[in-house]
């Protein structure tokens, strides 16, 4: 069996607060195969975004990765010095973030910021870069990318910062692009665009992908395999069509229940009662346990240990490595 | 590399003021002649530029030092719009050389004290803790120091003279470019794209000086051309008071202290030396003004 592209084991990201220690990541395993898109899907605040920031080490004061394992083609991250790290993110690593408003500086043009990252991991010279950069637009099908290469971020479109977003992460062909909720500023006619880039992209540099979002249709859509997470856990790991067939774990059937159906009219939507919890203090053992239907008393005790309950497909509840044992 | 950055920010900004795709040089123009003030001021500072460039190529400099004590404090003829002065010089003629050394002097000034403190304040605000104590606490002392105090030390210490006066200026300003720096880049330091591009592998160095700095450049843009203005008013004040300029140098703080004594009968001694200094400053407020006005979230689609 090929050795996965990233495992993260064990991860643990805090932050230290004046109001306590928010355990943001408490304990995250996951794995990413080559070639693969995993979807990491959860509540706003479950943890997502930190680990993703943690597995590129972008993670700032008050927060600090406290332990953990990132292993990226056997090479732990985590042990690696800061330069030694700075090497990684941009060519082996990139990132897409959500907010395409934001993600480019405004002084300067497409053309000089698409660049950057050219110039600085591929060495290339200024005309092989300006030339690299019209293909790369021309990638992402933004039409006249002579025009726009010269164009400043503001008078472009959301779409199509997005899209230079994108062709900046794989201007250097990396192995492992994370896209944090790509989609999320976007309306939905540019969303199942983008993502058909982002798929075929990915395929053509060979490039595997952890889409991280809060819309569990897009993980149907366009991953592989999927992670959910809940209060800085991975509560259910599994391929896509497994984990909406037979979803286990108690918050992802909720998840999977709550989305609406168009074709059943008077359908009362389903609700997941209670709210996420303060991660402050969160609660004791597992962490879903007050909002879970199926809580016993064992689940206030200790938290769900992830184990394997089918041919990849892992959960963390206590009542399913119940069923595994017994079975 | 350093180079490279310097020209790639000047270019961006000769791009933004001068137009890209959607904004036009005319786009520009038609903005700036909207606003009488600043044509006004444009024009103030671009005939003292033309002047300084010009006259000391012209007339050399002997011409302005050379006493004629046939021709003491003739009043403005005909032949001597401005008069002359104590030592019979050409008072016009001094002026407009007076331009040269004026500018030259409130742009070194200004170059200087943006020179120190805005990398400083970029690094302050970048690093923050201690880093950022440090540079602070550096700011407040030289805060503390009033320039011409200063200058009158740095003249008693080292000897009066225009260079020694430069220096005690610009010592006591780069502090102002400091806090402004730091200020802005407290806050772009959080915005999305210094993330990005910390993503894709830059180093600190390359956002401080790339992705930050480049964004602050409005208001020290802004602020340098007022404060050429008010170096050049600074300067005045030491020539005025024998610190700076020493004679035979026709400064115009210098021209006006030394016709001080001739008062009021021969007013034009020192009168239009300090008319001089009013329509420099006067013009470069508004530039000032205008700059600002262009640079803003106007330009911003």
């Amino acid at each position: 069996m090929t050795q996965d592209l990233l495992t993260v084991e064990e991860l643990r990201t805090y932050f230290y607060t004046e109001d306590g220690i928010v355990r943001a990541v408490d304990g995250v395993d996951l794995q990413i195969p080559s070639g693969s898109i995993v979807g990491l899907v959860g509540e706003s605040g479950s943890g997502k975004s930190v680990t993703a920031l943690s597995i590129v080490r972008l993670v700032e004061r008050p927060g600090k990765i406290v332990s953990g394992r990132v292993l990226f083609d056997g090479k732990d991250l985590l042990s690696l010095s800061e330069d030694e790290m700075r090497r990684f993110r941009g060519k082996e690593i990139s990132m897409v973030f959500q907010d395409p408003m934001t993600s480019l500086n405004p002084v300067y043009s497409i053309q000089d910021q698409m660049e950057e990252p050219l110039l600085l991991h591929r060495n290339m010279e200024r005309r092989q870069a300006r030339a690299e950069v019209l293909e790369m637009l021309r990638k992402v099908r933004i039409a006249d990318p002579e025009k726009v290469a010269r164009l400043y971020p503001h008078e472009l479109s959301g779409g199509m910062r997005q899209r230079v977003m994108i062709a900046m992460a794989l201007s250097c062909k990396p192995k492992l692009l994370i896209a944090d909720e790509p989609t999320t500023a976007l309306d939905v006619t540019l969303e199942a665009e983008i993502l058909d880039l982002m798929k075929t992209l990915v395929r053509e540099v060979g490039a595997s992908v952890l889409l991280i979002t809060h819309d569990i249709g897009i993980v149907a859509e366009t991953c592989d395999s999927a992670a959910v997470m809940y209060a800085g856990n991975v509560v259910e790991f599994a391929d896509v069509g497994e984990l909406f067939a037979n979803p286990r774990h108690p918050y992802t059937t909720a998840l999977l229940n709550s989305i609406v159906n168009p074709r059943r009219r008077k359908q009362r939507l389903a609700v997941i009662s209670g709210t996420v919890p303060n991660m402050l203090h969160p609660p004791e053992g597992c962490r879903f346990h007050p909002r879970c239907p199926f809580a016993t008393e064992k689940c206030a005790e200790a938290p769900g240990q992830l184990s394997l309950v089918g041919p990849g497909h892992s959960v963390a509840c206590s009542q399913h490595s119940r069923d595994v044992q017994a079975s | 590399m350093t180079d490279r950055i310097a020209v790639g920010m000047l270019g961006e900004w000769a791009q933004r003021l001068l137009g890209s795709e959607s904004h036009g040089l005319q786009t520009t123009f038609r903005r700036i002649r909207r606003n009488t003030l600043s044509v006004v001021g444009l024009g103030i500072v671009g005939g003292l530029v033309l002047i300084a460039l010009i006259f000391p190529v012209i007339v050399p400099r002997s011409q302005v030092e050379l006493t004629h004590l046939d021709s003491m404090f003739l009043p403005p003829s005909l032949g001597h719009p401005f008069g002359t002065d104590e030592m019979g010089r050409d008072l016009l003629v001094r002026i407009l050389w007076g331009t040269s050394i004026s500018l030259q002097i409130g742009i070194l000034v200004v170059a200087t004290a943006m020179g120190i403190g805005v990398p400083l304040g970029a690094i302050a605000g970048f690093f923050g803790g201690r880093i950022d104590d440090a540079i602070m606490r550096l700011t407040d002392l030289f805060l503390a120091f009033p320039s011409i105090l200063l200058a009158l030390a740095v003249a008693a210490a080292l000897g009066p003279s225009i260079t020694n006066a430069l220096i005690a200026i610009a010592i006591t300003w780069w502090p102002w470019y400091t806090r402004i720096v730091r200020g802005m880049t407290l806050s772009l330091k959080e915005e999305k794209f210094v993330e990005a591009a910390r993503s894709l592998g830059a180093s600190k160095a390359r956002l401080i000086f790339k992705h930050i700095l480049p964004n602050c450049v409005t208001p020290v843009i802004v602020n340098g051309t007022l404060d050429i203005g008010y170096a050049i008013l600074a300067t005045a004040a030491l020539g005025f008071l024998g610190v700076g300029a020493q004679p035979p140098l026709p400064e115009w703080g210098l021209m006006i202290s030394t016709g001080r004594l001739y008062m009021p009968s021969r007013w034009w001694v020192s009168t239009f030396p300090g008319l001089a200094i009013l329509v420099t400053v006067l013009g470069f407020n508004l530039v000032g003004d205008a700059i600002r006005d262009v640079m803003d979230p106007r330009l911003r689609a």
